[in-house]
């Protein structure tokens, strides 16, 4: 009996691991908000493991998951009675879509992204260090390069408007 | 990328950042709910972010040096560039020490407080009365510590605005700016950039602004301008170019007495020391109210491609539309001014610029070396790239020009591969090669009286930019280190006349003699051209660049069977066609 919660413990932690950021970007998909998505991804993972039990292994377990995060996400906008920041039924499905599609290209998307990282100069890789790695608030970058925190937030916007374009070029290639 | 997705992204991260205000957060919404493309773009957006977020991107910031950076592309130094990041990382280490070697603080010995200075600490009760006049008292004291507060805030806000008299409210933001100088005698970008109601004046570089709305404009100095709410500006003197939305259609420069209207579009309006104005339209529609201020006006529609000028007698007339007039974009970050050229000249690139008139004349590329140098430190007597023959094919990389990733000499014994990249590209070695290597990487003529022609025109000027190669040598750009400066423009194709120089060859024509020129595209041969020694050999090549989004383009220029003497191959008006 002990061993075969270990191993459903294995499982879950693997399956959990493995697709942990699908799960998360369609979290901030809906709330827009690190700080609450990473307190909903907290209750969404708990609530998944207390579920497991549940879970098939013919299932997709990102599927799964979302389902469970958009319950998580529902039950946080209405402790927050913000309703207007809410996605319509069909706009959450259609991103619930878009995240399980692009789960299958998770590792591909992870590569591309990394390689387009090192195309940036040094001063925008410096950025996004301070702001990922070091958690930087934008503000306090734009003290240290010397430049106002709007024209510091629209640097960032270009820097990611960079990668993405660049990710899609990668992949895009690939899949050629 | 267009505009509408700069937009998109724009809100995203504005979103995400947690500075959205509430309107932008409910266009966002409108924009996903309504465009399935914008979706995509959304998740696209969220899973990069989500990567960064967790850290997923970690190891890649890891492979850097953290006390001092890489230079602007990976094995390349970048001895041209100033390091911005080698300051933030001093900054760092710096406060880092400070803290592990600050001098402790003194505080005064406890023991020498006496007993009565300590008075130990009686909290309220509400047990028993209070003392007569008590609320008297408190509310005297409240008083006395607000006071002060309340003149110094007084103060401040008054002196804030005693300049331009009532506080106005922000209507725009400075996004960017370049080498810019301020009149500090009108109003300033105040806090984080913020622009109000108010008056500005630039006397010195270039700045860029967006409204609340989202029109974005582009100032060049000298410039003198007033904004007058969250979609309206007016422009006293100088130049400026504008960028509208869709959502900020509407949006409205007063100039000189007219007044421009957008109507979903690109335009740039000039008002001279004689307040005369100049509108030229790039893109979508612009209605035009002309006359004297505070007179008749007349209503001109002005379409893209079409341009206006307004005398100040009120008298309009048709002049040529200029699209590259005015300054469309600044990026402090790359030190870039774009002013709307559809071309990137890879004459300039070579001579150390960014496509668009930066780079210096005098300058060649040593094909053996990868050195950037000027050409009068290397005197054709004495020079280094005369005739020398390499047993093996090399590559050199060359770090002072991040366009360009490296230089490449065929050997002669081409038994292996060739390199091209310094990525490590490589195609099979070229059979039959004399393998030597003549005269530098140029785009001036290699004597002072030299002349270099193509088809009958002279290159290798201003007018006619080129680029020199003489055979065997090989040249690869690196597309993705040009397409970082033009983050909103696409690179579709290549252009050159390419040839053998004319004024070389005149006196020994001989169509038996030929050059080879050869392009690939990341490795891959798009193009063989057999030039001939004759008379108007020059011919027209072009390559698309939008199949795959190239990285390199590398340029091969070989003798042939025969000796390379006389092989000065040249690519007149070599550049790469931009669209946005």
């Amino acid at each position: 009996m002990q061993n075969q919660d270990t191993q459903k413990q294995e499982q879950f932690l693997r399956l959990l691991m493995l697709n942990d950021k699908s799960i998360y970007a369609y979290i901030i998909s809906l709330v827009r908000n690190t700080n609450d998505a990473d307190d909903i991804m907290q209750d969404t993972s708990g609530t998944m493991w207390r579920k497991f039990s549940n879970f098939k292994e013919d299932m997709d377990f990102v599927a799964w998951a979302i389902t469970i995060a958009r319950y998580q996400t529902l039950s946080y906008f209405k402790k927050r009675k913000n309703s207007k920041l809410l996605f319509s039924d069909d706009l959450t499905r259609s991103i619930e879509q878009e995240v399980e599609r692009s789960a299958l290209h998770q590792e591909e998307r992870l590569n591309a992204l990394k390689s387009c990282v090192k195309k940036l100069n040094s001063l925008q890789r410096n950025m996004l260090k301070l702001r990922y790695e070091k958690g930087y608030t934008i503000e306090n970058i734009g003290a240290h390069i010397s430049k106002s925190t709007s024209a510091t937030f629209y640097t960032f916007s270009k820097i990611h408007k960079l990668l993405l374009q660049c990710v899609r070029e990668t992949l895009g290639k690939e899949a050629l | 990328m267009n505009n509408r997705d700069n937009d998109i992204y724009d809100l995203i991260f504005a979103s995400l950042s947690g500075i959205a205000s509430d309107d932008q957060e409910e266009t966002l919404i409108r924009v996903l709910e309504e465009d399935p493309a914008a979706r995509k773009i959304y998740v696209d957006y969220m899973i990069t972010f989500t990567l960064f977020h967790r850290r997923s991107v970690a190891s890649v910031f890891a492979e850097e040096n953290t006390t001092g950076f890489a230079g602007s592309s990976p094995n390349k130094s970048s001895a041209n560039t100033y390091d911005h990041s080698r300051d933030i990382a001093q900054v760092l280490q710096e406060l880092a020490e400070n803290e592990d070697t600050a001098p402790g603080i003194f505080l005064e010995n406890p023991e020498d407080e006496t007993e009565d200075q300590i008075q130990p600490f009686r909290p309220y009760t509400s047990c028993g009365p209070r003392p007569v006049g008590y609320r008297r008292h408190i509310l005297f004291k409240v008083a006395c510590f607000l006071m002060p507060m309340m003149s110094l805030l007084w103060l401040d806000h008054w002196l804030m605005n005693s300049k331009n008299g009532p506080a106005s409210s922000v209507v725009a933001l400075l996004i960017d700016q370049i080498d810019a100088t301020w009149d500090s005698s009108l109003q300033t970008p105040g806090h984080d950039g913020q622009l109000t109601q108010n008056t500005y004046r630039l006397t010195k570089g270039y700045a860029s602004i967006r409204f609340d709305t989202g029109a974005k404009v582009t100032i060049e100095a000298p410039a003198k301008w007033v904004l007058l709410n969250d979609n309206e500006m007016e422009l006293v003197h100088g130049r400026i170019y504008t960028i509208v939305p869709e959502r900020a259609k509407g949006f409205t420069v007063m100039a000189g007495g007219n007044k421009i209207v957008d109507l979903g579009t690109e335009f740039g309006v000039e008002v001279d020391t004689n307040k005369e104005t100049q509108l030229h339209v790039t893109k979508g529609r612009t209605v035009l109210f002309a006359g004297f201020q505070n007179g008749k006006k007349t209503e001109v529609n002005v379409d893209a491609g079409a341009a206006k000028k307004v005398y100040n007698d009120g008298f309009v007339r048709d002049i040529p539309c200029n699209k590259t007039r005015f300054v469309h974009q600044i990026d402090s970050i790359n030190n870039f001014v774009w002013k709307g050229q559809k071309t990137i000249d890879l004459a300039d690139i070579v001579n150390g610029g960014n496509g668009f008139g930066t780079g210096r004349k005098g300058f060649c590329i040593m094909p053996d070396t990868g050195r950037f140098t000027a050409t009068e430190e290397t005197p054709l007597g004495s020079d280094p790239s005369g005739v020398t023959k390499y047993q093996s094919s090399y590559m050199r990389p060359v770090p002072d020009l991040p366009a360009v990733d490296c230089v490449i000499v065929p050997g002669y014994e081409a038994s292996g591969d060739l390199p091209l990249t310094t990525t490590g590209l490589t195609i099979p070695d070229f059979p039959e090669l004399t393998g030597s290597v003549r005269w530098r990487i140029q785009t001036q003529p290699y004597h002072k009286e030299g002349l270099v022609t193509l088809n009958g025109r002279r290159y290798g000027g201003d007018e006619h930019p080129a680029i020199l190669m003489h055979a065997n040598c090989g040249i690869t750009f690196d597309l993705d280190q040009i397409r970082q400066n033009i983050s909103s423009l696409s690179i579709v194709s290549f252009k050159a006349l390419c040839g053998i120089n004319e004024s070389i060859i005149k006196n020994s024509y001989d169509p038996e003699r030929t050059a080879d020129v050869y392009v690939l595209l990341d490795g891959k041969q798009v193009l063989c051209q057999s030039l001939k020694h004759v008379e108007n050999n020059a011919v027209p090549v072009e390559i698309d660049l939008t199949q795959g989004t190239p990285r390199f383009m590398t340029w091969l220029v070989m003798c042939g069977k025969q000796s390379n003497d006389n092989d000065h191959c040249v690519f007149g008006a070599p550049e790469l066609i931009l669209e946005d």
